[in-house]
Order: C-alpha cells, then structure tokens, then sequence
C-alpha cells in the first residue's frame, strides 16, 4: 500500500499541494487526473525519492516496491530489448544471467512483446517502447507502478490496447497513474482523484 | 628505380616506425581511461575536483605540445622526475591527448538526457552504476567522431617526439635524407602515416556502423 499523509511540497513561492492525502488502494488502478502545472509529476518524484524537499509523509507497506513508467519512457538506447531488461537485474539484484534472462523472457512474453527480444530501442513504435518501459518495471519485482501521462504518445489503437493490459495487469499490481485524457481515466480507474486547492480530492466524471 | 637504395634505407625507417607506434598505441591506451575518469569526476559537482580538472585541461590545451615535450625533458629533472626519453614522450603525449579527451566526453556526459540517470535511480542503480552501465557508454558512442578526429591528428603529433631527441618515423627519415641527399625516405614516411591514417579511418568508421543503430 502507498499512502500520502499532510503531504506540502512548494517551488519557492508557489506551492502544489498542502497537506495533501491519498490513499492508493492494492491491486487496484488509481488515477489521478488534471491539466499541467498542478504538480501532478513532481508528486511522482516525490513518491519515487527523485524529489526529496517536501514536508509531510509517503509511507510505503514492509512489501511495497515502487516502480515507475516515465512519460518518455527513459529506455536504455544502447542496449537491446532484452537487455533492457537484464542489466537492471544483473546491476541491481546481481541476479545470475540465465534467472534474468529467465524472467526477462517471462515478462515479455506476459506483455506479448516477445517478438521484440533482439531489437534496438530506435526500432520500437510508441506503444512497444511502453509496453518495454512496464516490462522493465515489471522485472525489477515492483508491485506498485506509476505510470506518468500513458496515452500522451499513443493512438486509440494503441491506447485501447493499454487499457487491456493494465486491467489485466491490476489483478496482481497496483497503478497510480496520471493523466489529463478523461475518456482514458474513465475507461481505466477503479478510483480517480484530483488535485483542487492544493489538496487531492475525490473526482467524478460529470 | 632503385629498389636496393629502397631496401637499404627500409629497415632504419621501419625502426623509426616501431617508436612512432608505440608512442601512438600507448597514448591511446593511457589517455582514454584516463578521460572518461576525469570527465565522469568533472559531473560530481565538486567546486576544488571541477577547477583542478579545468586547469588542467587548460593548461595542456592552452600550450603548445612541443613545449610540453621540453618541459618534460628537461623540466622534470629539476624536480627530480627523471624518465627515459621514450617515457617522457608517451607521459606528455598521454596528458595532453587526455585534456582533449577530458573536453570532448565530458561534453557528451553533459548532453546524455537526465531522464536516463533519473530511471536508473529508480530502478536501483547506484550512481557509479548509473555512470558505468548507462552513461559513459552512451556519451562514448556520441564522442566517437570527435576523440576518431583526435586520434588521426596524434598520428602525425606523434613526430614530435623527435623534439625528445626519440629517433620516430619522420626523424630517421630526415636522418636518411640529409645523408643521401635524396627526397625517397620523405616518400616513403608520407605514404606510412597516409597508411595509418587510412587504418585509423577504417578503423573507426567500422565502430561508428556498429553503433549505429541508436542515436
């Protein structure tokens, strides 16, 4: 479980949310949802310790691991697609090659991405290099996953086929995602939040 | 053509050659470590790490090699260094190349998106992970055209070393040139450094195809 308590978080003069609160509840897909500006990312930069100057609480439960997609998806260009996926196991868990390659392998076939195993990063439409950037999450054994503006690179097709994966994935993980598409958010979220007045409010889609 | 005058002057530059190689071979060796050392410290912040490395790139930079070489020869000595001339000639070639190096990568570290070290932090890595595995990789594949421009460049610094009293390539062919009164051995070192040139090119040009494939 991740939980946001009396969460403050200013630039300077300007501040993005005062006690703010959130609870983001397990296995399930919570979105939180509004324009830019409102300092929906840098709440995901704090989440992830990228940001560290706020003042409240972000507590995480004993088997929480937090992953997160970023909106350019930050995959590793010289390496390949498979790679990807085993240095961050071999680097960071010093996983044996063959459990990583095990479960890179695993997880690309999950995703159904297997058939990109051998191609380079610059080969991959958007809605690939996604499904890589999740996979990457996902191998890394994160039960929580961010997911920062999913459909700003993405056409319907590829945005229908987000929805499928991430309500299937939803079963065993919990997302916290942001967005500013309201026909995805509905489509996706089992509780969807906002930001008002510097603090997160309960959103319904009127 | 006198193919016996060819024969006979051949193996002196040859010899010369050898020197020429090596002075060439172990600069690189030495002054590439040595650059991405000091470029990835350059990216630490440190206010003291940042200007030592400044000066002396600066300083290596800013001089003349050739001066550079008599310094090492004859100024260490007076502070008790003293080196072989082959030694001196491939400690200043090393220094001054890995200022040029120093320069370039840590030109293609700053221009690697912050992005990349953001999600590695996220995924776990450590900063000297970060660096090893996803930066200093990248920023060599984006250096690659620059430090392959320096590398020709050193082939022909590389006669230099002549200034170290180091009998290379060019200087035994003057040697034979000043003797026999005739121009061949100048022909015959243009068309090896042309050579070498051409190596190197290829060289690089087969390192740039192979990582091609990302920008």
């Amino acid at each position: 479980m991740l939980e946001l308590r009396n969460v403050t978080k200013a630039f300077g003069e300007q501040v993005l949310l005062e006690e703010a609160n959130l609870i983001v509840e397990e296995n399930k897909v919570t979105v939180l949802v509004g324009k830019s500006g409102e300092g929906k990312t840098t709440l995901f930069r704090m989440i992830m310790g990228l940001e560290n100057d706020y003042k409240g609480q972000i507590n995480l439960s004993e088997k929480s691991h937090v992953g997160m997609v970023f909106q350019k998806y930050e995959l590793y260009p010289h390496l390949t697609v498979l790679n990807n996926l085993v240095l961050p196991q071999r680097v960071v868990k010093k996983t044996s090659k063959a459990e990583a390659y095990k479960k890179s392998v695993k997880i690309l076939e999950e995703l159904g991405i297997k058939y990109l195993i051998d191609k380079t990063i610059a080969s991959l439409s958007g809605g690939e290099a996604q499904r890589l950037a999740i996979a990457r999450t996902l191998v890394m054994d994160n039960n929580i996953i961010l997911l920062d503006e999913p459909t700003s690179s993405l056409d319907q097709e590829n945005t229908r086929n987000l929805i499928e994966l991430l309500s299937n994935l939803a079963k065993s993980k919990t997302f916290l995602i942001i967005t500013h598409d309201i026909e995805f958010a509905k489509e996706v979220a089992d509780f969807t939040y906002a930001i008002k007045d510097m603090k997160i409010i309960k959103h319904s889609f009127i | 053509m006198d193919f016996i005058y060819y024969l006979d002057i051949l193996p002196y530059i040859l010899q010369g050659m050898k020197t020429t190689l090596i002075v060439f071979s172990l600069t690189i060796v030495f002054s590439l470590p040595l650059a991405i050392l000091l470029a990835s410290l350059t990216t630490i912040n440190s206010m003291i790490l940042n200007k030592v490395i400044s000066t002396y790139t600066w300083i290596f930079r800013g001089t003349p090699l050739l001066l550079q070489l008599y310094f090492g020869m004859y100024g260490l000595p007076a502070f008790g260094i003293t080196l072989n001339r082959l030694n001196v000639a491939i400690l200043i070639f090393t220094l001054n190349y890995g200022a040029y190096f120093t320069e370039i990568i840590r030109g293609s570290i700053l221009s690697i998106s912050e992005g990349q070290m953001e999600v590695s932090k996220t995924l776990g890595f450590n900063k000297f992970q970060t660096y090893f595995y996803i930066v200093i990789p990248q920023a060599l594949k984006r250096s690659l055209q620059s430090i392959s421009n320096e590398v020709i460049t050193l082939i022909k610094d590389t006669a230099l070393v002549a200034a170290v009293a180091l009998n290379d390539l060019l200087r035994n062919a003057k040697e034979i040139v000043s003797r026999d009164y005739r121009i061949e051995a100048f022909i015959i070192v243009g068309l090896l450094y042309v050579l070498m040139s051409y190596v190197v090119v290829k060289i690089s040009k087969r390192v740039e195809l192979k990582y091609a494939y990302y920008r």
